[in-house]
């Protein structure tokens, strides 16, 4: 059995039932990296010693009889602002960190470690995951990501994270989320990701970019894999007091038959690209199949400046030491070097402000969503962008008023592909759900790749 | 540094906060890119103080006293 581009359930069926042995698997995957994760610029460190450790414990345990669950034996990569113990560096993608390490596994990892995943590679992203403000793709002592599909940006900040799984180096990974940087890799790689509830994830042992805005989450190849992934990941944690009291479980049933009640916010689309709107439109034709779609107006807020002062706030406070030292001179973008400068002119009574605006976004949020199973929007406005791309000012390209109030108001999406354009670069589309509505999101992207096939095709490698 | 125009806009005075504190790093091209940041967060703030909250609408963040046997 070939194991690259195989969803989770069909390797853990292998591993348990000891058709493929982890060890193999962890080989296997290893020279995947090696070989081709330069050609995406989507490798910072290949965790060999610690992989085949791990792979040879799951070997032992399953031979034994003690298998663990879906992910014992599979391997996996983490963004790289998961620390790491035993001296693996976690640099941020940031050039003054290359060296960086830490004395213990981020609680993501150890919950991965648990269940008997291996963990292979720590992957390359945007440098302090794009609290700085980049505006190009080549913002990582990396390179920029390059996502498997033609050539263009892997999107961010978890570049490494969409293109190492796009470009079948790893079977899943784990990314992480402030505004877009799991639903943009997974978008320009042409893959699932999903971005939690806040809170349904702890954070202790990642970067911290944006307290309030920070999540952490799996981009894998289908829907029901992020589950699979979630299910291993979610719970309370002491050590992150962000973290929510509430077990969670991943229910992977049966979908067909099931209706769903989709709304989609009057003139989402407005700001995308024609492909991107094109795309959308047909793929509500297939979504009237599974349920309802509805148009759903929002109250008139400026949904986007709240969302970017509390970002701008928060990271210029997370990074004062670097941006106050001058350290970010030594950055990759040459806009992180000086940017994060503008960052005093915010006044403590406007992120105050903000923070209260953001009550009347949740309740906005909830208000709607309290009727739905979903708001359906394209996972990003735009398509792939070349690799010599300005994206702006401030980075942003065409708005994104749902990662505005996505990620404001804490709530859950899955992005997952929703065709190509007439280039060949992958469109998304993405399903966002009430708080602690993963299961219900995850139902509708299952529902939708029961009835599409975008996200069973590979990219020419 | 002169003492700030009477007519000076919000962003300039901002701007020139920052100048002061981080000028000697910046050449002139990154200061006009600069100045292009702090005129952004100036339109931030501004889309932010358009909202109107009633006095009761408190920051979405919840505070906890903390006790260490608790």
């Amino acid at each position: 059995m070939n194991p690259v581009f195989r969803p989770l359930r069909e390797l853990a069926d292998a591993v348990r039932e000891r058709r493929v042995s982890p060890v193999a698997l962890a080989e296997t995957f290893l020279e995947r990296l090696q070989q081709l994760g330069p050609r995406y610029n989507a490798l910072v460190t290949l965790t060999r010693e610690r992989a085949m450790t791990e792979a040879r414990r799951a070997e032992a345990e399953i031979a034994a009889g003690r298998w663990r669950g879906p992910l014992h034996g599979i391997p996996y990569g983490a963004k790289d602002l998961l620390a790491t113990g035993g001296g693996i560096p976690t640099t941020w993608g940031a050039a003054p960190l290359r060296a960086q390490t830490f004395d213990a596994d981020a609680t993501v990892i150890q919950r991965l470690q648990a269940a008997g995943a291996v963990l292979v590679a720590k992957l390359s992203m945007v440098e302090l995951a794009g609290g700085m403000g980049y505006r190009q793709p080549n913002a990582s002592f990396t390179g920029p990501g390059i996502s498997p599909w033609g050539g263009t940006w892997s999107g961010g900040s978890s570049s490494g994270s969409g293109s190492a799984v796009g470009a079948g180096l790893v079977p899943f990974a784990i990314g992480s989320e402030t505004w877009g940087s799991i639903l943009s890799p997974a978008a320009y790689c042409g893959i699932t990701g999903l971005r939690p509830t806040y809170g349904r994830v702890s954070r202790h042992g990642a970067m911290a970019l944006c307290w309030t805005l920070d999540k952490l989450g799996p981009l894998a190849l289908t829907a029901d894999d992020c589950g699979l992934v979630l299910d291993a990941i979610a719970g309370p944690d002491p050590r992150d007091p962000t973290a929510a009291d509430r077990p969670y479980r991943y229910e992977a049933g049966e979908v067909g038959g099931r209706r769903f009640r989709f709304g989609v916010v009057r003139d989402v689309a407005e700001p995308a690209e024609p492909p991107v709107r094109e795309a959308f439109e047909q793929s509500l034709e297939v979504l009237r199949k599974i349920g309802t779609v509805e148009e759903v107006t929002l109250a008139d807020l400026p949904y986007e400046a709240i969302t970017r002062t509390i970002l701008l706030s928060e990271a210029a406070s997370a990074f004062e030491d670097m941006i106050e030292s001058g350290t970010i001179a030594q950055l990759t973008a040459p806009e992180d070097r000086y940017q994060p400068y503008a960052r005093d002119a915010i006044l403590a009574k406007d992120y105050v402000k903000a923070l209260r605006l953001r009550g009347l976004v949740a309740r906005e949020a909830d208000r709607v969503l309290s009727r739905l199973d979903a708001l359906v929007a394209p996972g990003r406005p735009a398509t792939p962008p070349p690799l010599d791309r300005d994206f702006g000012v401030l980075h942003r390209p065409p708005r994104d008023p749902m990662g505005a109030i996505g990620n404001l108001a804490g709530l859950p999406a899955v992005g997952v592909p929703n065709g190509f354009t007439s280039d060949g670069l992958p469109i998304s589309l993405q399903f966002m759900g009430r708080a602690w509505e993963e299961n219900t999101v995850l139902a509708a992207a299952r529902a939708w790749q029961s009835m599409t096939d975008w996200h069973l095709r590979r990219p020419g490698l | 540094m002169s003492p700030p125009d009477d007519d000076a806009s919000d962003a300039d005075l901002l701007f020139a906060f920052v100048r002061r504190r981080y000028a000697e790093r910046l050449s002139a091209e990154e200061l006009e890119a600069l100045r292009r940041s702090v005129d952004e967060v100036a339109r931030l703030s501004a889309a932010l103080r358009a909202v109107k909250l009633a006095n009761a609408d408190e920051p979405f963040q919840r505070f906890e006293p903390y006790r260490a046997d608790a």
